[in-house]
């Protein structure tokens, strides 16, 4: 009797942490995961009408002297802040805060930066500047942020813009919990080396995210009026083709050759899926010239679209997805024959480059001098290795099993007929 | 019937190599799944389903194998023990009472 | 000798069964758990804290089943300790192999020692307490493991 007593008490205990562990398991994360994301809601936009790059390689100790947009437009939301700034170009917080520091020591008064309208909720929720071509505004509230900069001008002998534009909106929709961000950027009359010339390259990125859904991303490139030598062509994924083929003019064809003459490379940036937004895709257009006494030559970068968006809707959680290329399709009004759709082909390399917004920390226009906003990774930085260490100890989770069984057959041959009892 | 007979009789052995079988499946299915995905939070469920899980049957497996050894050599043992009980009580020994214990 | 029915005493007693199936519900349990948890959640350090649950849940049962095996393996070499004698205890004997040896010099096997199911108490085979009623024979330090009291009437 105290024996099976004994042994039914202990069934019953073993029972009892069953079920409890059970039950933890089941409701724990979930608890966790809804506290962790009950009420963060983010939404970042950010749009170049073109971004500018220069550098020479080896010739200082740095080899970027510029990377900046002309002109940029970014929003941030988020339970935190809501901020946006529209600027022509971003020249950095450095730059922004600079007359004040000046005009603090001096005493003397120093005008702010004039090219930059800048919004945060409660104050200031909106601000506009209008210089002639350009125009730049902001607006935020408490649940939603725009921002739109229209300017442009002439980059100079090797390269220049018509008129540029970017525009970006996030909106946190308080019912729903949803968050819808847009960007967009429009580039118009470029013009480099005064033998290639793009008409217009609009691009845009928007994703919606309610709680409990995956986002919807959608993003659209479309390039129009390309010629070299006044010979119109279309852009592709693969390269230049003469309207009304598919095949990607040769390396030896004198249109690509007279792009070369003039040191002009040009890029075709296909769009990039991340966990909680999309990145359109873009036109990269590098423009070499030579610089006295450096090593190499210098090279001017005009980026073209790349409007990005992202949203976290509110108890959504941050879903880990390998990016895929995104299918854009042909663009609709205002598109030539020539050079419209730029779908990448099925081959088209995707790198995963594009970080996800940082919720923890507000986002702020505060990052690389006309740059778009510094973002972090949601959730934990995954490093390579962890998947090779995780990968890694399984097969020691199988060797464990192999040894096991081998250990099992080395005792019933050995334990057996060793003297082996208590 | 030969098998049924011979699955009723050896019924430890066959559900340990059941419990083997099914732990090496359990194996290879998650090595499936953890290779087939770059990021290690989507490799962890497979590692507990398909590692550990595996483990724990494979761990069932060589328990139920060498408990059926343990088994047999435990029928050796009561055989044996009716052979010398069986002999004992043909041959002429001295009564069981003479062996008796004295209380200490 | 016994009038009674007797039963093949078991190899191993339900405390160790018992605690052979409680240590593996508990640890299948915990493994479920782990493996449930883990895809109800997104955030990767709280899928590494229920992979360790799981990894706790296997040496729970690695735990019983190593006591599960030594419970047997002490049993069988208690019973065989009982049972044979090494052959070194035998006399010399050319013609006899060290088994046959130890079964032709092999004293008489040791007292019976019975008890009634779900008894307190085990005896002695001769006991008047036992006398027609189905008994499970076992070694002394069997009885004494399942928690029995050697009886006062027939001091086993």
């Amino acid at each position: 009797m105290r024996v099976m007593t004994r042994a039914a008490r202990l069934v019953a205990w073993a029972g009892l942490i069953s079920a409890l562990s059970i039950a933890v398991a089941v409701t724990v994360p979930r608890r966790v995961a809804a506290a962790a994301d009950g009420g963060v809601y983010s939404g970042v936009a950010s749009a170049d009408g073109v971004r500018l790059i220069y550098g020479v390689k080896g010739f200082v100790i740095v080899d970027t002297f510029a990377d900046l947009g002309a002109p940029t437009a970014q929003v941030s939301v988020s339970p935190i802040e809501s901020v946006g700034f529209a600027s022509l170009p971003y020249p950095g917080e450095t730059a922004l805060s600079a007359p004040g520091l000046v005009s603090g020591q001096t005493q003397a008064p120093v005008p702010d930066y004039p090219l930059i309208a800048r919004s945060q909720y409660p104050s200031p929720e909106k601000q506009s500047v209008g210089q002639g071509p350009v125009k730049l505004s902001s607006e935020s509230t408490d649940s939603s942020s725009s921002a739109t900069a229209v300017g442009g001008g002439d980059g100079g002998e090797a390269a220049s813009v018509g008129t540029a534009k970017a525009s970006a909106s996030s909106v946190h929709d308080e019912k729903t919990g949803s968050v819808t961000s847009i960007a967009m950027s429009d580039a118009e009359a470029f013009t480099a080396g005064g033998v290639f010339h793009i008409g217009r390259v609009l691009a845009s990125a928007s994703v919606t995210d309610a709680p409990g859904s995956e986002p919807k991303r959608k993003s659209d490139l479309a390039v129009t009026g390309v010629t070299i030598a006044g010979q119109t062509v279309g852009l592709t994924p693969a390269g230049f083709v003469l309207p009304g083929t598919t095949t990607p003019l040769p390396d030896s064809s004198p249109l690509v050759k007279a792009l070369a003459d003039h040191g002009i490379t040009v890029h075709y940036l296909a769009a990039e899926e991340t966990p909680t937004g999309v990145i359109a895709p873009g036109i990269e257009v590098e423009v070499e010239h030579p610089v006295p006494t450096a090593p190499q030559p210098g090279v001017a970068t005009y980026r073209f679209g790349r409007a990005a968006a992202f949203a976290t809707g509110a108890g959504g959680t941050a879903h880990i997805e390998a990016p895929q290329p995104v299918a854009v399709p042909s663009s609709g009004s205002g598109s030539s024959s020539a050079a419209a759709a730029v779908a990448p082909s099925a081959g088209t390399p995707v790198p995963y480059a594009a970080p996800a917004p940082d919720l923890s920390a507000p986002v702020s226009p505060t990052a690389a001098p006309g740059g778009p906003v510094e973002m972090k990774p949601v959730g934990a930085s995954i490093p390579q290795w962890d998947r090779s260490w995780i990968t890694a100890s399984y097969l020691l989770i199988a060797l464990a099993g192999a040894i096991a069984l081998g250990g099992a057959q080395l005792i019933r041959l050995l334990g057996v007929r060793m003297p082996w009892s208590s | 019937m030969e098998l049924m007979t011979f699955v009723r009789n050896q019924r430890d052995r066959v559900a340990a190599w059941l419990a083997i079988g099914l732990g090496v499946l359990a194996l290879v299915v998650g090595w499936f799944g953890v290779s087939g995905t770059p990021f290690p939070a989507e490799q962890l469920p497979y590692v507990v389903t398909g590692g550990l899980g595996g483990l724990f049957l494979l761990g069932i497996g060589a328990l139920l194998w060498l408990s059926a050894d343990l088994r047999d050599e435990w029928r050796k043992l009561d055989a044996i023990e009716q052979l010398l009980r069986s002999q004992r009580s043909d041959a002429a020994a001295p009564p069981p009472a003479s062996r008796r214990r004295q209380a200490a | 000798m016994l009038a009674g029915a007797e039963r093949r005493q078991p190899l191993w007693l339900p405390g160790d069964v018992a605690l052979l199936s409680s240590l593996n519900l508990v640890a299948a349990a915990l493994l479920v758990a782990a493996a449930w948890a883990t895809t109800a959640t997104d955030d990767l350090s709280l899928r590494v804290a229920w992979v360790n649950l799981g990894v706790v849940g296997l040496l729970v049962a690695g735990a019983g089943n190593v006591l599960w095996l030594l419970a047997g393996r002490r049993a069988i070499g208690e019973r065989r300790a009982e049972l044979l004698v090494a052959p070194s205890e035998v006399g010399a004997d050319d013609d006899a192999t060290a088994p046959t040896r130890a079964l032709a010099t092999m004293a008489a096997p040791p007292d019976r020692l019975v008890s009634v199911a779900r008894a307190t108490l085990f005896h002695r085979d001769d006991c008047p307490l036992v006398q027609g009623k189905p008994v499970t024979a076992g070694i002394r330090s069997r009885h004494e493991r399942a928690g029995r009291r050697p009886c006062g009437v027939c001091l086993p």
